[in-house]
C-alpha cells in the first residue's frame, strides 16, 4: 500500500457536442499525478482547458471516460456505499463562485447543519452548533456573525470563507480547491490564501489548488512548497516542484502565461504588441502538439507528431520537443567542456 | 410551518395587487362551492329527463331555465361543474405523477442509459395529438366512459409536455455549483430534489397543474361536443352535446347551449389567471428579490 | 476631458431605503490618457459609469451633481439633458464596454450585421462605401481577421468577443471610452492582448479611456492614472506610478502590500473585516472600523478629498494633518 494518497493514472474524459452524432473533444487527455498526504498540488491552466473537468472528477461527480483515481490506493469508481460515504467526508470541496455555492433560499447555517448530521459528526443539533461555531472560528469567523442569515448578506469574500468552514467540518483529508479566489476582490485574497497555508501547516492538510491566476499560485508554492503542474487544452504540458516551474518554466506555454501576468509593478510594463490566440475548437483535436500554432519556438516535427511527457531533469517533466532537444545539448555542450 | 405561513401571507399580498388573480380565485371558489357543496341539495338527478316542464326560460323557479328534455338547468350545471373539477383534478394529479418522474429521470440521469431512454419516450409521446387519440380512445371504450376513465387516458399522453419542461429545468438546476455542495455535505438523492431542485420546480409545478386541468376540461367539451363523452353524466360536453343535438341555438333556447359555453369560459379563465399568478409568486427570481427586500427591511429596522 | 462634479446617485430599494453607492464623487479624467478605477465589489465603480453615460434608470435616482464633458470647446452637463440629445452623444462623444458584454452578441445575427444595425442609427436600408470600409478598418485595429465578419458570435472565443465589442466601441470614433472590467473572464494570453490593444488605440487615436477593474495588476500595466473607491467615494487620486509607489491611503496601502508577485516570497498581510453595506454606511470616514490609524476624529467627521502632493488626492484625516 503506498503512503500517496491520491494517484490520477491515465485519466481522460470525452465531451460529445450533440446528442446521437456530435464532434466529441478531450477535456482531460491522458492525465497522471500523485498527491502525497500533506503535499499541495497547484493546477494551473487557462480557463477551458480541463481543469474543472479533472476537478469534478477527482470529488466523484463525473464518471471518467477511461483511467484510474486511487485515493488511499482504493479505485474511487468501485467502491461500495460505506466507502463512498468515507470517501467524501475525507474529500471535500471549494468552489469557485462563492454567490453559486450556497442555494439563495435556505439560511447559511443550513448545509452547516446537514454536512454535521449527515456524516455522524454531531448527534443533536445543538453538538452541531458547537462544531459550527469551532469551524467557524478557524476561519476567521463566528457562529454570531452568521447564525439566521441569506447567503446574499455576505461578500463574496465572507462566503468564500463560510464554504471552506463547511468543508472542514468533517476534518477532511483533501481539500480540492477550483479557484477559489478567482470571483474574490483583490483585498481579500491574501485572507483566504493565509487560510488554506494555515490548514496545510497546522493541519497537515492535503490541498489541489486549481488556478488560472499565476501569482496567487506562485504564493501558495512559495509558501507552502508544493507540486505543480500546467495544463494546455486537456494536457499536462509541464510539471515540477511549483516554485521551480514559475521561476525557470521550461515549457513554451508556461513561459507564455508567466509574461502574461500583470504584474502590479508600473516600473516594469508590457512592450510590444497585442497578440491574440486562434480559435479554441481546433485546437483540441489537432495531429501534433496541441499548442503548436500559438507557439514561438515550434518546427516542423510539432505539428506531426504530438511529444510526450518526459523526464528532463530530477523531478522536471515536460511535454514538448525542443525542450528535450535543449537538454540534450546542454548535456553535450557540459561533456565537452565548452 | 414557517413556510407555509410566509407563503400564506405572500399569497393575500399578491391577491391586493393583481385583480386578475382575484378574479380568478373569486370565480374558482365560487364555482368550487356549486359544484361541491351546493349540488349537494339538488331535489333529484339533474340528468333524469322529464322532471321538470321542458323548455322553460329562465325564471325565478328556474333561474337557468329547462331543457328540452325536462332537466333544471341550473342543477345540471352544478353536477357538470363538479363533474368537470374531478376530471380536472384527477387528470393533473396522475399526469402530474408521470410527468415528475420522467422528467427528473431524464434530466438528471442525462448521460445515462436511463435518462436516454426515457427522453425518448418523452419525445415520442409529445408528437401524439391530442385529440383525436382521445377521441379514437373514447369511442372504443364508450360504454366503461367515466370521468376516472377519462382522466386517466387524457394522463396517457397529458404528462409528455410537462415531462420536457421539467427535464430542463433539471438540466439548468444539475449544473448549479449549490448542488455539488449538497452532494458534498453528505446529501442523498430524495434530498438533494428537496431540498436544491424544490424550490425552483414549484413554479412549474403549480402552473402545470393548473394548465392541464384547463386542458382536461377542454378535452372533455370537446369529446361531448363530438358526443363521445361520457353521454349519461352530466358534463358540460354532454350538455354541449345534446343542446346542439336539440338545435337549442334554433330554437331560441339560448340558456341551454349558453351555460355550459359560459361555464367553460369562466373554469378556464379563471384557471388560467390563478396560474399566471402562482407562477409569478412562485417563481425563483421574484422569490428572491422579495426574500432580500424583506431582510434589508428588517436589518434597516434594528438600526 | 470629463469631469464629475460632487455627484450622488443613489438606487432607491424601499420606502426610505437608498443604497449610497455614489456618495459625493468629484474627480476629473485627463484627455487622451488612460485612467483606472479601482476598488472591491460593491464600491460603486460601475453607478460612477452609469452615471458617467447618462445610462440612469430606476432604481438608480441622480440627487446632486454634475457630469461634464469637455470638447471643441465646449462643456456638455450629459445629465441635463433628454434623451434624443444623449443618443446623439452616444457612440460619437463617448462609447462603453460594459462588464461581460461579449455575451450579449446576438447570437442569431453575423457580426456584419451588429456592425450595421450600431452604424444605422439613422435607419438607412444599405451602407455607403465609406461605411463599410471603416467597419473593415475597425475589424483589423483590433487585431482580428475580415472573415470574422460574416462569422456568428457563438463560433468566436471569448477573446474574440471582446475585440468585437471594442471595435463597436471604436467605430463612431468617440472621444471617450467606457470599459467596465474588460477582461473578467478571459484567459491571461487574451487579457494580455486585450490591455495591450487599449493601450495601442489610446496611442493611435488619443482616445480617452477610463477602465474599471478590481485587479490591481491590470491597472499597473495600463493606466496613466489611477483612483480608489471605497465604499462609494473616492478616497484616493494619483498617477498609477505613485499610487503603487507611496500609496498615501490606508487602505490603498494596504491594497497594494496584499498583491501577491511572482518572484516575492514574503508573507502577505490581510485586511480584516468587509466593506461596509451601501445602505448603512458608517459615520465619519467609512474605512475607520477597518482602519488602524483610526482616532476620534475619523468616527465623526467624513474627510475631504484634499491634494496633497501636486497631482496625488487623499481623502484621509491623519494625512491631511501631516
Amino acid at each position: 500500500m503506498s503512503d500517496k494518497l491520491l494517484e490520477v493514472r491515465n485519466l481522460t474524459r470525452v465531451f460529445k457536442s450533440g446528442i446521437y452524432l456530435g464532434a466529441s473533444f478531450r477535456a482531460v487527455d491522458n492525465v497522471s499525478f500523485s498527491l502525497e498526504k500533506g503535499k499541495v498540488l497547484i493546477v494551473v491552466g487557462e480557463s477551458g482547458c480541463g481543469k474543472s473537468t479533472l476537478a469534478k472528477m477527482i470529488l466523484g461527480f463525473l464518471k471518467p471516460t477511461s483511467g484510474e483515481i486511487l485515493y488511499k490506493g482504493k479505485n474511487i469508481l468501485k467502491m461500495n456505499g460505506k466507502e463512498e460515504k468515507a470517501f467524501r467526508k475525507e474529500v471535500q470541496p471549494v468552489f469557485q463562485d462563492p454567490f453559486e455555492t450556497f442555494n439563495p433560499f435556505h439560511k447559511i447555517s443550513y448545509y452547516f447543519l446537514k454536512t454535521c448530521l449527515k456524516f455522524g459528526i454531531a448527534r443533536s443539533k445543538d453538538e452541531a452548533f458547537k462544531i459550527i461555531d469551532d469551524v467557524l472560528k478557524k476561519v476567521g469567523m463566528s457562529l454570531e456573525e452568521v447564525n439566521e442569515k441569506y447567503p446574499h448578506e455576505f461578500s463574496g469574500g465572507q462566503l468564500q470563507r463560510l464554504s471552506i468552514a463547511r468543508a472542514l467540518i468533517t476534518t477532511p483529508t483533501l481539500l480540492v480547491a477550483d479557484e477559489p479566489v478567482t470571483m474574490v476582490d483583490a483585498s481579500a485574497r491574501i485572507g483566504i490564501l493565509t487560510l488554506f497555508m494555515e490548514l496545510n501547516k497546522g493541519y497537515d492538510m492535503s490541498i489541489i489548488y486549481i488556478t488560472h491566476d499565476l501569482s496567487t499560485g506562485y504564493y501558495l508554492a512559495s509558501q507552502l512548497s508544493g507540486e505543480m503542474i500546467v495544463m494546455y487544452r486537456g494536457d499536462i504540458v509541464e510539471k515540477g516542484p511549483a516554485e521551480e516551474v514559475m521561476l525557470d518554466p521550461l515549457h513554451p506555454y508556461t513561459k507564455m502565461l508567466l509574461e502574461s501576468v500583470p504584474e502590479p509593478n508600473p516600473g516594469n510594463r508590457w512592450e510590444g504588441r497585442a497578440e491574440f490566440p486562434s480559435l479554441e475548437l481546433k485546437e483540441y483535436r489537432a495531429v501534433g502538439c496541441k499548442f503548436a500554432k500559438r507557439c514561438p519556438q515550434a518546427f516542423s516535427k510539432c505539428y506531426e507528431e504530438k511529444p510526450e511527457l518526459r523526464r528532463v531533469m530530477k523531478d522536471r517533466f515536460v511535454r514538448c520537443w525542443q525542450v528535450k532537444n535543449e537538454m540534450k545539448m546542454n548535456k553535450e555542450v557540459v561533456s565537452h567542456g565548452g | 410551518m414557517t413556510r407555509l405561513h410566509k407563503g400564506g401571507k405572500g399569497l393575500f399580498r399578491y391577491l391586493r395587487i393583481s385583480k386578475s388573480f382575484t378574479y380568478g380565485v373569486v370565480t374558482i371558489i365560487i364555482l368550487l362551492i356549486l359544484g361541491y357543496i351546493v349540488s349537494l341539495f339538488a331535489p333529484f338527478d339533474p340528468t333524469r329527463w322529464g322532471k321538470v316542464p321542458r323548455d322553460k326560460p329562465p325564471c325565478l323557479k328556474y333561474p337557468l331555465g329547462t331543457t328540452t328534455v325536462g332537466q333544471d338547468v341550473f342543477w345540471l350545471a352544478t353536477y357538470a361543474i363538479r363533474n368537470s373539477f374531478t376530471l380536472g383534478v384527477l387528470t393533473g394529479f396522475f399526469s402530474i405523477v408521470i410527468a415528475s418522474l420522467m422528467g427528473f429521470i431524464s434530466g438528471y440521469l442525462n448521460e445515462k442509459l436511463a435518462g436516454k431512454l426515457t427522453n425518448l419516450v418523452i419525445d415520442s409521446f409529445s408528437v401524439i395529438p391530442g385529440l383525436p387519440y382521445i377521441m379514437v380512445l373514447a369511442f372504443s371504450f364508450k360504454e366503461y366512459l367515466n370521468m376516472t376513465l377519462i382522466a386517466l387516458f387524457l394522463s396517457t399522453i397529458g404528462w409528455a409536455w410537462p415531462s420536457k419542461q421539467l427535464r430542463s429545468i433539471i438540466l439548468e438546476i444539475r449544473e448549479k455549483t449549490h448542488v455539488y455542495t449538497a452532494r458534498a455535505s453528505g446529501f442523498s438523492l430524495f434530498n438533494i430534489f428537496w431540498s436544491e431542485f424544490l424550490p425552483y420546480v414549484l413554479s412549474w409545478l403549480a402552473t402545470t397543474i393548473l394548465n392541464l386541468m384547463k386542458w382536461a376540461i377542454g378535452m372533455e367539451t370537446a369529446l361531448g361536443v363530438f358526443g363521445l363523452s361520457s353521454m349519461e353524466k352530466a358534463t358540460i360536453g354532454t350538455t354541449l352535446y345534446w343542446a346542439m343535438n336539440y338545435q337549442a341555438l334554433l330554437r331560441g333556447k339560448w340558456w341551454w347551449i349558453g351555460t355550459p359555453i359560459v361555464t367553460v369560459i369562466l373554469i378556464i379563465t379563471s384557471l388560467y389567471y390563478i396560474s399566471i399568478g402562482l407562477g409569478e409568486m412562485l417563481n425563483p427570481r421574484s422569490r428572491l428579490a422579495q426574500l432580500r427586500r424583506e431582510r434589508i427591511q428588517w436589518l434597516k429596522s434594528e438600526m | 476631458m470629463v469631469e464629475i462634479r460632487n455627484v450622488k446617485a443613489y438606487y432607491k430599494i424601499g420606502a426610505d431605503i437608498f443604497v449610497r453607492a455614489v456618495d459625493g464623487v468629484s474627480i476629473s479624467f485627463d484627455e487622451g490618457k488612460i485612467t483606472g478605477i479601482a476598488g472591491e465589489s460593491g464600491c460603486g465603480k460601475s453607478t460612477l459609469l452609469k452615471v458617467c453615460t447618462g445610462w440612469i434608470k430606476p432604481p438608480l435616482t441622480v440627487l446632486e451633481g454634475k457630469v461634464v464633458y469637455n470638447f471643441n470647446d465646449e462643456e456638455v452637463d450629459i445629465l441635463n439633458l433628454d434623451e434624443e440629445k444623449l443618443q446623439r452623444y452616444r457612440w460619437r462623444l463617448f462609447a462603453i464596454v460594459p462588464q461581460a458584454a461579449m455575451n450579449s452578441l446576438n447570437p442569431v445575427r453575423r457580426i456584419k450585421k451588429i456592425f450595421e444595425e450600431t452604424l444605422n442609427q439613422s435607419g438607412k436600408k444599405k451602407l455607403s462605401e465609406k461605411e463599410k470600409k471603416m467597419i473593415e478598418k475597425v475589424i483589423t485595429d483590433v487585431g482580428l481577421p475580415k472573415e470574422v465578419l460574416n462569422m456568428y458570435p457563438p463560433q468566436l472565443s471569448g477573446g474574440m468577443k471582446q475585440r468585437v465589442i471594442i471595435a463597436l466601441a471604436i467605430i463612431a470614433r468617440p472621444k471617450v471610452i467606457f470599459c467596465d472590467e474588460p477582461t473578467t473572464g478571459l484567459d491571461l494570453v487574451t487579457q494580455k492582448g486585450i490591455l495591450l490593444l487599449l493601450r495601442e488605440l489610446k496611442d493611435r487615436y488619443g482616445i480617452t479611456i477610463i477602465l474599471i477593474s478590481h485587479d490591481m495588476g491590470v491597472h499597473a500595466q495600463v493606466t496613466d492614472n489611477l483612483a480608489i473607491m471605497y465604499a462609494g467615494k473616492l478616497i484616493e487620486y494619483a498617477s498609477t506610478h505613485d499610487i503603487f509607489k507611496d500609496p498615501l491611503h490606508p487602505y490603498t496601502k494596504s491594497l497594494i502590500n496584499s498583491l501577491p508577485m511572482i518572484g516575492d516570497k514574503m508573507q502577505k498581510e490581510r485586511l480584516p473585516g468587509a466593506p461596509p453595506p451601501l445602505f448603512r454606511p458608517p459615520k465619519g470616514c467609512r474605512f475607520h472600523p477597518r482602519c488602524k490609524y483610526a482616532t476620534e476624529i475619523c468616527e465623526k467627521k467624513e474627510p475631504p478629498l484634499k491634494e496633497i502632493k501636486p497631482g496625488h488626492y487623499v481623502a484621509c484625516h491623519r494625512i491631511g494633518e501631516e
